[in-house]
C-alpha cells in the first residue's frame, strides 16, 4: 500500500523519473497525475457508505471577523463521526480557525459551533476540551516540561491513578512509535518529528472522541514527512476517531483523509473526496488548486 | 505547589525576622552636621554614663524630621538651637522669650535646657585682608563699600527673619552684587578673592582654618542661637537621673571649645565618638570607654544595616509585585493601571517620597526614622515595584500563542494553567525583573541615609558634607559590590528556579 501512495511517489520520484518519462519536460505533473489517480482508487475502496452516520462536530452559518477582518464567511459544515477529514486550502483561508472554532478558541460573532449535537456553554468548555485532542502547529508541546510530562499533564491535571498514566502512555507509545527511553527528554531535545508524535500522543492521552491537528507535519523534511503520513493514516485507521487535519498540502490530504474540505477566503468551496473534486469541480478555484499541486517537481529536459 | 508555599514562607520569615533591638534603650537623636553629631554623641556617652544602654541615631536630617521624631517617642533628646527653636519649630507662634518658648514646646511634650554654653548664629566674614583694606569691621561699616560681592548659601539668601533680606533692611545695606551658592562652595570662592563676604555659622571650624575675620553684628539682628538640649517630658518623669546627667552639659562648652571640637573631627578626622569621649573626659572628668571603631567594624555594621533595609524592603516587594504583575497580565484594562501606578511611584524623587511617608509611617506607630527606619523601608518597597511588576506582566504577556492555546485546549483550569505552564515559562522574565529590582534596590537604599537608616549611604552623605572622597568611597565601593554579589546570587537561583527546558539553549 505504502508504494501506492502519492507522497511516496513523491519523495522517491527523483531516482525514477528519467526511466519512466524520458519526453515529459515536467516530470511531476505526470506524477501527480499518477498520484491522484492511485488516490483516488485508495478512497473510492475504503468509503463505505456512511450517509446516515452521527454528527461529531457542526457549524451552523458560522461568521468570524477579527479586527474588522472577515476571517469566517457564513460557514456550514457537518462532520460525521469516525470519518477523517482535511481541511485544504491556501495559508490564510481559515482553516485554522475553524479548529480554533470547534475549541472554543474563539467564539464565532455569529452562528453555532456544536459539538455532539450539542452547543456548549461557557461551562461547558472544559470537559468538552478534555473530548477533543489538538494538536497545533508546531506540536505546542510545553518546553519546560519533559515529553512525559507533556503527555501526562492532563491525566494529572484530572487526578488520574499513576498506574493507569503509565499504561497509557506506554500504549501511546506503542501506537505512535516513540521510544518510551525518549521520555524523559525535553521538547528541545528530540527532533521535530519525534515532537509531533509526543503532540499527537499528549492529544490521544485522555482518549478523545475527536482529534484535530493543525498542520501535523508542515514543518518536516520530505522523508520523515512521508513516514509521518503514512503512520498518521495507520493511527488513525486503527482508532477510529474523527478525525480533522489542516493541510495546504492537497495530496496529503488525500491520502490521508476520507473527505476534503476545500476552502478559500473563509468559505468552503466544496466538501468530498478526491476524485469528486477533481471530476465535479464546483468552481474553477478548485480545478486551479488541484493544478497547482501538479507542478511541484520540474526537472529539466537534457537533450 | 508545595514547593512554591515553601518559598513563599520561608521569604516572609527572612523578610520579616527581627534583628535585636535594644527598646528599652535611651534614644538621642542629632542634625546632618558636624556639630550636631558630636553633641549627639556627648549626650548619648552621658546617658550610658548613668549606666544605661543609650542608642545615638546620628544625622536622622534636618530640623523638622528630628523634632517630629523627638515628639513621636522615636528619640528622648537631642541637641539644638534657641533661634531655631524660635524661627523654625515654633514659627508662627512669636514666642519671643526663653520662657514663652518653654511654654510652647511644654504644649508639644518636649523641655529645653539652660544654653551648654556656646552661640552658634549666623554671622557675615570676609578675609583679613579685605577687612584691613578697607577698614571694615562691623556689618554696618560694610555701607561705605557698596561694591563688595557678596556670596551667600542659598539657605540664608531665602531666611526672611533672620537670612539676608531682613540683615539688608536693617542695616539698609545696598549691595547689589549678591550671589546664592553652596556654603562649601562659598569658603573656597572666597579664598579665591571672587567673593568679599559669606555668612557662616560661628562655630564652625573654617573659619579658624581659614582665619576669617567675622564681622561683628553691631546693631544685634542676628537671633542668638545658643545650643541647648531638648528632650521630652516622658524621660524627665520616668528616668530623672537621665536628664540630670543629659544637664551637666549646662554650660559646659564654650564657643572656642565648640570650634575646637568641629576642628577635631572635621580636620583631624577624628571619629565624633572619639571626640565627644575626650571632651567628657577634660570636661566633667567622666570616662567613657568608646570602642575602637576600625573601618572592617564600620563596614560590618553598615553591611548589617544594609542588608536589613534590603531584605525587608525587597522580599515584601517581590511577593507583592508578583501578583500584581499576574492580576496586570490577566486583565488588560487593569494592567494598564496597575503598570501606571506603579511606575509612578518611580517618578517621585526619594526626598520627596521619604517626607510623604514619614507622616502616614509615624501614625501606624512604625519607626519613621533612623536606622531601619520603616519609611526608608516602604520607599524603597514601592522603587521596588515596577521592574517586577512589569517582568511579570511581559513575561506572561509574551507567553507564545501556540503554548497558550495548547494549555487551553487540555482543558486545564486557570490557576492550574498559571502554576504549571505560564508562571514556569515566564520564570526566566521574571527572575530578571527580580534581579534588576535587587539591584536598584540596594542603590536605592543609600538614600535611606537621608533620614538616618544606616547602612552605606551614612558614609556616603557624610562623605559629600565634607567633602571626604574616601569617605564617599567607603559607602559607594562595598554598595557596589553588594550589588554584584547579589546579582550572581540571582544568577545561582536562576539554576534552580528556572525549569531545566527552558535553560537548553
Amino acid at each position: 500500500m505504502k508504494d501506492a501512495t502519492g507522497v511516496i511517489l513523491f519523495s522517491r520520484s527523483e531516482q525514477h523519473a528519467f526511466e519512466w518519462t524520458p519526453n515529459r519536460t515536467h516530470i511531476g505533473t505526470l506524477v501527480a497525475d499518477l498520484t491522484i489517480q492511485i488516490l483516488t482508487i485508495v478512497n473510492n475502496k475504503k468509503t463505505p457508505s456512511r450517509m446516515n452516520a452521527e454528527i461529531a462536530i457542526a457549524l451552523r452559518d458560522v461568521t468570524l471577523s477579527i479586527g474588522g477582518t472577515r476571517i469566517i464567511d457564513h460557514i456550514s459544515l457537518e462532520l460525521q463521526k469516525g470519518r477523517t477529514f482535511a481541511l485544504v486550502g491556501q495559508s490564510g483561508c481559515g482553516k485554522t480557525t475553524i479548529l480554533r472554532l470547534i475549541m472554543h478558541l474563539v467564539e464565532p460573532n455569529s452562528g453555532a459551533v456544536e459539538f455532539a449535537g450539542q452547543s456548549q456553554t461557557k461551562q461547558e468548555v472544559p470537559k468538552m476540551r478534555h473530548r477533543i485532542g489538538y494538536v497545533v502547529q508546531d506540536g505546542g508541546l510545553f518546553p519546560h516540561l519533559t515529553a512525559r510530562e507533556n503527555v501526562e499533564l492532563q491525566s494529572i491535571y484530572l487526578g488520574r491513578s499513576a498506574e493507569s498514566i503509565k499504561q497509557r502512555v506506554g500504549e501511546l507509545c506503542e501506537l505512535t512509535q516513540f521510544p518510551e527511553e525518549a521520555l524523559g527528554r525535553y521538547p528541545g531535545q528530540i527532533s521535530g518529528g519525534q515532537r509531533q508524535r509526543v503532540g499527537l500522543m499528549r492529544a490521544l492521552m485522555l482518549d478523545p472522541d475527536v482529534l484535530l491537528l493543525d498542520e501535523p507535519l508542515a514543518a518536516l523534511d520530505p522523508i520523515i514527512r512521508s513516514e509521518l503520513q503514512a503512520d498518521l493514516r495507520e493511527i488513525f485507521r486503527q482508532l477510529g476517531k474523527t478525525v480533522v487535519l489542516v493541510t495546504h498540502d492537497l495530496a496529503e490530504a488525500a491520502f490521508v483523509s476520507d473527505a476534503i474540505v476545500l476552502m478559500r477566503d473563509g468559505r468552503v468551496v466544496q466538501q468530498g473526496n478526491i476524485k469528486v473534486l477533481v471530476d465535479q469541480p464546483a468552481e474553477p478555484f478548485v480545478s486551479a488548486f488541484i493544478g497547482a499541486h501538479r507542478t511541484s517537481l520540474h526537472v529539466p529536459n537534457e537533450n | 505547589m508545595r514547593r512554591l508555599l515553601f518559598i513563599i514562607l520561608a521569604l516572609l520569615v527572612l523578610a520579616l525576622t527581627p534583628l535585636s533591638r535594644q527598646h528599652d534603650a535611651i534614644g538621642v537623636g542629632s542634625k546632618k552636621f558636624t556639630e550636631s553629631v558630636i553633641l549627639g554623641e556627648v549626650m548619648s556617652q552621658l546617658i550610658q554614663s548613668t549606666g544605661r544602654e543609650s542608642v545615638h541615631q546620628r544625622e536622622l536630617g534636618g530640623t523638622k524630621i528630628v523634632f517630629q521624631a523627638l515628639v513621636n517617642g522615636e528619640i528622648d533628646a537631642y541637641p539644638d538651637y534657641t533661634g531655631t527653636i524660635r524661627e523654625e519649630i515654633l514659627a508662627g507662634e512669636e514666642a519671643a522669650s526663653l520662657q514663652e518658648m518653654r511654654d510652647a514646646l511644654g504644649r508639644r511634650g518636649v523641655m529645653m535646657s539652660k544654653s551648654i554654653g556656646f552661640n552658634n548664629h549666623y554671622a557675615l566674614a570676609t578675609t583679613r585682608k579685605f577687612a584691613d583694606k578697607h577698614e571694615v569691621r562691623s556689618i554696618s561699616d560694610l555701607l561705605r563699600v557698596p561694591a563688595a560681592r557678596l556670596g551667600f548659601s542659598n539657605e540664608f539668601v531665602e531666611r526672611q527673619r533672620d537670612g539676608w533680606p531682613a540683615l539688608r533692611r536693617w542695616y539698609g545695606l545696598q549691595h547689589r552684587n549678591v550671589t546664592g551658592m553652596d556654603h562649601d562652595l562659598a569658603y573656597r570662592q572666597l579664598m579665591l578673592g571672587v567673593i568679599d563676604v559669606i555668612d557662616v555659622y560661628s562655630t564652625d571650624a573654617k573659619i579658624e582654618e581659614l582665619d576669617l575675620f567675622l564681622l561683628e553684628d553691631d546693631r544685634q539682628k542676628f537671633p542668638r542661637y545658643d545650643a541647648v538640649v531638648l528632650y521630652r517630658e516622658a524621660l524627665q518623669r520616668s528616668k530623672p537621673q537621665v536628664v540630670d546627667a543629659l544637664l551637666r552639659l549646662e554650660g559646659a562648652l564654650d564657643e572656642p571649645a565648640m570650634i575646637a571640637l568641629n576642628a577635631q573631627a572635621e580636620r583631624e578626622s577624628i571619629s565624633e565618638p572619639q571626640v565627644a569621649a575626650g571632651f567628657l573626659k577634660r570636661q566633667l572628668s567622666l570616662h567613657v570607654d568608646v570602642a575602637e571603631e576600625t573601618v572592617m567594624s564600620r563596614l560590618g555594621l553598615r553591611t548589617l544595616e544594609h542588608l536589613d533595609l534590603v531584605r525587608r524592603s525587597l522580599i515584601p516587594a517581590i511577593l507583592l509585585a508578583i501578583p500584581l504583575g499576574i492580576w496586570a497580565a490577566k486583565r488588560p484594562a487593569l494592567g494598564q493601571l496597575i503598570l501606571g501606578l506603579v511606575g509612578s511611584f518611580q517618578t517621585i524623587p526619594s526626598i520627596a517620597l521619604l517626607v510623604l511617608l514619614m507622616a502616614p509611617v509615624a501614625t501606624l506607630g512604625f519607626s519613621s526614622i533612623g536606622t531601619g527606619s520603616m519609611t526608608a523601608v516602604i520607599a524603597l518597597l514601592l522603587y521596588s515595584l515596577l521592574p517586577i511588576v512589569r517582568n511579570t506582566y511581559t513575561g506572561l504577556r509574551d507567553i507564545r500563542q501556540p503554548l497558550r492555546e495548547s494549555a487551553l485546549a487540555l482543558g486545564l483550569s486557570s490557576p492550574f494553567r498559571l502554576l504549571k505552564i505560564e508562571l514556569p515559562l515566564a520564570s526566566p522574565t521574571i527572575l530578571a525583573g527580580v534581579k534588576t529590582s535587587a539591584v536598584m534596590n540596594i542603590g536605592f537604599a543609600t538614600l535611606g541615609a537621608l533620614i538616618g537608616a544606616g547602612g552605606y549611604g551614612q558614609p556616603i552623605l557624610s562623605g559629600i558634607r565634607r567633602n571626604d572622597v574616601g569617605l564617599i568611597m567607603e559607602g559607594a565601593l562595598p554598595a557596589a559590590a553588594l550589588a554584584l554579589a547579589v546579582q550572581g546570587l540571582f544568577e545561582l537561583a536562576e539554576r534552580f528556579l528556572v525549569p531545566k527546558g527552558l535553560r537548553l539553549f
